[in-house]
């Protein structure tokens, strides 16, 4: 947490500066009117020369309420700056942080749950910065009001400030329950949010439900959870409040039995008025400090919650890190390096920990320029292979070797200008097909003309007025299923990868657009020979291959040339026949009856 | 569009009504609250002007006495004011989501999808968490305000008459500069809320497709747009902080002015012997009490104009309407028979909806409508005929207006020119619930949410019971897979991490169709991404679901054409062929057998 909030303090130094300065001026300002004023009351009322006559209370009143004004305009102006970029610079981190996790493990609920903590906790883990700005004039002004209630009677002064101390323990007391409530009361939030995100995202699915009344009742039941965690923490919050503003109260009234008590006149009307104004005031800013540590300890909390979306190695420094751009550079660590020879998997295993199921003790080598179909049931764990091989998830046994040495980190290696990857259901993202294709890469027409027309994106640009600067809407929605595939075929190939990696390229293409981009792709293979790692039951795929793996059950089952394979598996033999009417292939047409 | 009263108003009694009792409640504490709040300073002045006076020490513990048992009944009405309006706060913005929940289900397709997620997730909860915010500190925090500066003018007209008009005229200048200050920080917050939109919408698509970003390398290039919406967004956040505050400073201003005014008045007039100090106590303490009301207001007010901003935006939404109109027939019983008679259909633009020109001043503009795009015709003049019970496949290259028949078939869109029957009765003229529960569809892209198998095979529909459940996947071949999930149908499946496979999932998504018992099923690529093993175990459980019911299949895969009786060929959004299969298979130059040659080559 300190370190955590040094970061958040040395963001933007200057910047910090300012705000302190101007925030500590408008907070302590109540001291000067109240001591003035107390001036005022004495020559008023004769317990002193007349200093202060009514029409300078007036002036003097008059222009600290407009010099405080001025100094919150500016104030503000500078909080809304240093607020933003700080929880920006944070969530800039986390995201950094959360993706440098293995990406299919990286949001283990679902993504909106998680951005709901990059929106709610950044939020309330930055409020240490609101405080240590707010925290310095607050805590000016008190010892401000009580070193110039000592100076009039120390006695009194010491006997209020123990019902202020006493309050501050008992809600240091109350400090375990209040986390405890808070965490359930944000659990309960992020549950209702994660609820109406997953209508939204399976929206479809929802708008075409005979009714949405069984919906909106498990809504309304986590509506009703929700509603009482909130109120649980609200109401205990608002008491600890409660608690330092009776302690206003308490005071005043030692003042009153205490003056009662003495019975002379100990006090000068100036005096008590001072005393009874700045009680309010102090046992005000007691409040708001205590509101501070009711923070502070939200905070925790929420911190907490951010520290469990990183990576376990990552300390909460890390999400304070100035450049969080430069940082990631260094994690991806991209460089050509030397071209791929060989690449050795041995003994890769990964299990998921709910259902058991995954690879395991997988041996494959890939030689340079070879292409190798990965085919087997569903199930089989093909797609968990590619992951593990590309980092998107952790392998828990054996390793990865390139060219003989051992990779530590698959994902941060595993990645353009070496691998380049085409998944089972790629996701895009809201921007334009150009965009979506090169995800930030520098542009080479060449490459993206040719990447366009290998993917057989030509004939759908054309049709679209806006061509590659056509807008694909939320997560490509806007794109049919066979377009979003060839966009994500387009996006592989501009990388101009080494090694490419196909989950089952054409699962949503039409026959033709099929065959057309098998071709170019294969046709590409053949001019520049990049390595090819291919999962596929198409026989089309498998007969081109140099070599197939049989997976089955998480297991290489059999590994061989096609023809090798063919005469040896019955398994493949399913396969390939299965594989020939459902592509269409060559005996399609007397899969006819 | 600036939040008007009567916006204020609806919303406070469409969602506070229901809470009469609690609300009672609040308003008894509230004056509670207000009482104590004034009667205390009384008290104060009667000590000051006992001790000037010389009275004993008996009386003046009376006094403290009082105070004390005064102030603390302010403290325990207090108290339950909190937590009567957190308890209204909540139930209020509950109902709010529920029926803003409701009323974006019923919104067209075209219009959520131009949204991301998480855009709509910041509409329906984000906007009503701010005004949970709204409801309980702000509303009764402001009536609170409100509530004790009436007092203090009541508490005022018993001491001195001329006191309380100066201060009544005082607090009505005060009032009017603070109102005219209110809705000028409004469009800056609002702009704000929508920059904080854009960037929490962009962390969600990336979080979503973090897989595909970090193998691709996107990940650099993604967090340096994210610096840039960063950048928009704190240069919003200065205008609306400062600008849109504008209301704390000018209490600062008005409050340094009205204490000076109130003590150099009271002053001269106890210098003068016509006051007493303790009076002149009281008036100050009067003051400075009204001060922090109309200093709160003045935060409340801030956030009312923050709350203003989420009510525009709801009420932005609220005033979307889906383009469906409602029916009132039911759906004749038994299987039905489908025409399209003459249908042309383009996409909407969506160019006039006041959440796009929301989206247009964003930065990346995500959901920006291309009108060009949308505005191609998709179908043209496409009539066909499929007879009750039959079952039709539909072929065609991608962007050949497939998907979109069956869009306008389960009524996601209506036709632009034309009608769709069932039965020769106009589709518009069924109720849409009882359309819904007549059509299934079944796409490629099965949508799941976290959450358990029965939840997502009957979507929260509690009149569902395990035997139905249970006999559909026995049905469908699924019995021995439900057996092995560790709580059968209680076991949570979740979207983000893909615990089933995608055969798995298809067949769960016929399940889902096939609970619902319908009379028409639509298959949309259905049986596109299986290897050919599962695929065979998929087919049956479609052959199961399409038995007696009118069926209509598109298929990317000559084979999935094996179950269909009728074919259509579409190219273009036109007819390219339509005809039973048998005849077309027995036609050498049919499209179809030009199809199958194709695959054959």
């Amino acid at each position: 947490m300190g370190r955590f909030a040094r970061g958040l303090v040395g963001y933007r130094p200057g910047l910090f500066v300012v705000n302190l300065v101007l925030w500590s001026v408008a907070h302590a300002a109540p001291l000067l009117p109240g001591y003035v004023t107390k001036v005022y009351y004495d020559g008023i009322a004769g317990d002193a020369p007349l200093a202060i006559t009514p029409l300078t209370i007036l002036v003097l009143l008059a222009a600290i309420g407009v010099t405080r004004g001025l100094v919150g305009v500016g104030a503000e102006w500078f909080w809304g700056d240093l607020w933003t970029r700080t929880t920006g610079l944070v969530r800039l981190n986390l995201l950094r942080l959360i993706a440098s996790r293995p990406a299919a493990l990286a949001t283990p609920r679902s993504s909106s749950e998680t951005v709901s903590r990059v929106r709610d906790d950044v939020e309330e883990g930055c409020l240490p910065l609101e405080e240590l700005i707010d925290g310095v004039g607050v805590i000016g002004f008190a010892v401000g009001a009580v070193a110039i209630m000592a100076s009039i009677d120390w006695v009194i002064t010491c006997i209020v400030t123990v019902p202020i101390i006493l309050s501050a323990l008992a809600v240091q007391a109350v400090k375990a329950r209040v986390s405890e409530l808070r965490r359930a009361s944000r659990d309960a939030g992020a549950d209702v949010a994660e609820f109406i995100g997953e209508v939204f995202s399976s929206f479809t699915t929802f708008k075409l439900a005979p009714s949405i009344d069984g919906t909106t009742r498990r809504l309304e039941r986590l509506n009703r959870t929700r509603r009482r965690a909130a109120l649980r923490e609200r109401v205990l919050a608002q008491l600890l409040e409660g608690v330092s503003d009776g302690t206003a109260v308490v005071c005043t009234s030692l003042l009153l039995f205490y003056l009662s008590a003495t019975g002379e006149r100990t006090f000068t009307v100036g005096e008590f008025v001072l005393f009874v104004t700045y009680l309010d005031q102090v046992a005000d800013y007691a409040q708001w400090m205590m509101g501070m540590l009711v923070n502070l300890r939200r905070a925790k909390v929420s911190l907490a919650r951010l520290r469990r979306t990183m990576p376990a190695a990552a300390g909460a420094a890390e999400l304070t890190c100035r450049d969080a751009v430069a940082a990631a550079e260094g994690d991806a660590g991209v460089s050509q390096g030397e071209p791929l020879q060989r690449l050795e998997l041995r003994g890769v295993t990964y299990l998921h920990p709910a259902s058991g199921a995954g690879v395991s003790g997988i041996d494959l080598t890939l030689e340079r320029g070879s292409f190798t179909v990965v085919t087997g049931r569903i199930g089989a764990g093909k797609t968990t292979l590619l992951k593990v091989l590309l980092g998107l998830l952790p392998h828990q046994a054996g390793e990865l070797r390139w060219n003989g040495a051992a990779v530590a980190h698959p994902d941060r290696f595993m990645v353009p200008p070496r691998v380049s990857y085409t998944p089972q259901t790629p996701k895009l993202f809201s921007a334009t097909i150009e965009e979506n294709i090169l995800l930030g890469a520098p542009a080479a027409p060449d490459a993206l003309a040719a990447a366009v027309h290998d993917a057989v994106l030509e004939p759908d640009l054309a049709a679209m007025a806006e061509g590659l600067r056509t807008r694909v809407g939320p997560r490509g929605l806007r794109l049919s299923g066979g377009q979003v595939q060839r966009v994500a075929a387009a996006r592989m190939l501009a990388q101009g990868a080494q090694l490419l990696v196909i989950d089952d390229l054409s699962s949503a293409l039409d026959l033709k657009t099929e065959r057309l981009l098998w071709d170019r792709v294969l046709g590409r293979l053949r001019a520049a020979r990049p390595t090819c790692l291919v999962v596929s039951h198409r026989r089309r795929v498998l007969r081109h291959a140099d070599r197939i793996v049989l997976l089955s059950g998480g297991r290489v089952a059999a590994v061989g040339t096609p023809e090798a394979l063919l005469a040896e598996s019955a398994e493949l033999r399913r396969i390939w026949d299965a594989g020939s009417a459902g592509a269409g292939d060559a005996n399609a047409g007397s899969g006819q009856p | 569009m600036k939040p008007t009263f009567a916006l204020y108003r609806g919303f406070l009694v469409r969602y506070l009504a229901p809470c009469r009792g609690q609300l009672a409640l609040l308003g008894a504490m509230l004056l509670a609250h207000t009482v104590t709040s004034v009667y205390a300073p009384q008290l104060l002045r009667s000590f000051i002007d006992g001790v000037a006076a010389g009275r004993g020490p008996t009386a003046l513990t009376r006094v403290a006495a009082l105070f004390l048992a005064v102030a603390a009944g302010r403290q325990v009405s207090r108290g339950l004011t909190a937590y009567f309006s957190e308890s209204v706060a909540w139930s209020a913005t509950n109902r709010l989501r529920i029926d803003l929940l409701r009323h974006t289900v019923g919104l067209d397709l075209s219009f959520v999808n131009r949204h991301p997620p998480g855009v709509m997730l910041e509409r329906i909860d984000g906007d009503s968490n701010q005004l949970a915010t709204f409801f309980s500190q702000l509303s009764l925090r402001l009536l609170r305000g409100i509530l004790l500066l009436a007092g203090i003018v009541v508490a005022l007209l018993i001491e001195d008459w001329r006191l309380c008009l100066a201060l009544l005229g005082f607090s009505a200048a005060v009032t009017f500069l603070l109102i005219k200050l209110r809705s000028l920080g409004v469009p800056y917050h609002d702009r704000l809320r929508e920059a904080a939109a854009n960037l929490h919408g962009f962390v969600e698509e990336r979080l979503a497709g973090l897989e595909d970003l970090k193998a691709l390398g996107g990940v650099v290039p993604a967090l340096r747009r994210m610096v840039a919406l960063i950048g928009v967004q704190v240069e919003r956040a200065k205008r609306a902080y400062a600008l849109g505050s504008l209301v704390w400073p000018a209490v600062s201003v008005a409050m340094g002015i009205g204490t000076g005014l109130m003590l150099a008045w009271g002053g001269a007039l106890a210098l003068r012997g016509e006051m007493t100090i303790g009076t002149v106590y009281l008036l100050f303490s009067y003051l400075n009490l009204m001060f922090w009301p109309f200093e709160d207001l003045a935060h409340q007010m801030q956030e009312l104009q923050k709350a203003g901003g989420n009510l525009v935006r709801i009420q932005r939404l609220f005033a979307q309407r889906g383009s469906l109109q409602e029916g009132t027939r039911g759906l004749p019983p038994g299987p039905l028979g489908i025409a399209f008679e003459g249908v042309s259909f383009r996409y909407p633009t969506g160019a006039t909806t006041p959440a796009s020109a929301e989206a247009a001043e964003a930065p990346e503009a995500p959901e920006a409508p291309e009108a060009t795009e949308a505005a191609e015709e998709v179908l043209r003049e496409l009539s066909f005929r499929v007879r009750a019970g039959r079952a039709l496949g539909i072929l065609g290259r991608t962007g050949s207006g497939k998907t979109t028949v069956t869009r306008l078939l389960a009524r996601l869109y209506d036709p632009g020119a034309g009608r769709v029957t069932l039965n020769g009765i106009d589709l518009r003229e069924f109720r849409l619930s009882a359309l819904r529960a007549g059509i299934a569809v079944v796409t490629q892209d099965v949508q799941f949410f976290r959450g358990t198998i029965r939840d997502n095979l009957c979507l929260f529909d509690a009149a569902v019971d395990d035997r139905r459940l249970e006999h559909a996947c026995d049905r469908l071949g699924m019995a021995s897979w439900l057996a092995r999930q560790p709580q059968g149908l209680d076991t949570v499946i979740s979207s983000a991490q893909l615990a089933l496979s995608a055969g798995e999932a298809q067949r769960l998504a016929v399940a889902r169709a096939f609970l619902r018992d319908p009379q028409i099923v639509i298959l949309d690529e259905a049986a596109a991404r299986l290897d050919p093993a599962t695929e065979r175990e998929v087919d049956h459980a479609l052959k199961t679901l399409l038995e007696g019911r009118t069926g209509v299949v598109v298929a990317h895969r000559l084979r999935s054409v094996e179950k269909v009786d009728d074919i259509l060929i579409l190219e273009g959004g036109r007819i390219a062929e339509f005809g039973p299969r048998r005849a077309l298979l027995d036609d050498p130059r049919s499209r179809l057998n030009e199809l199958l040659t194709l695959g054959a080559a």
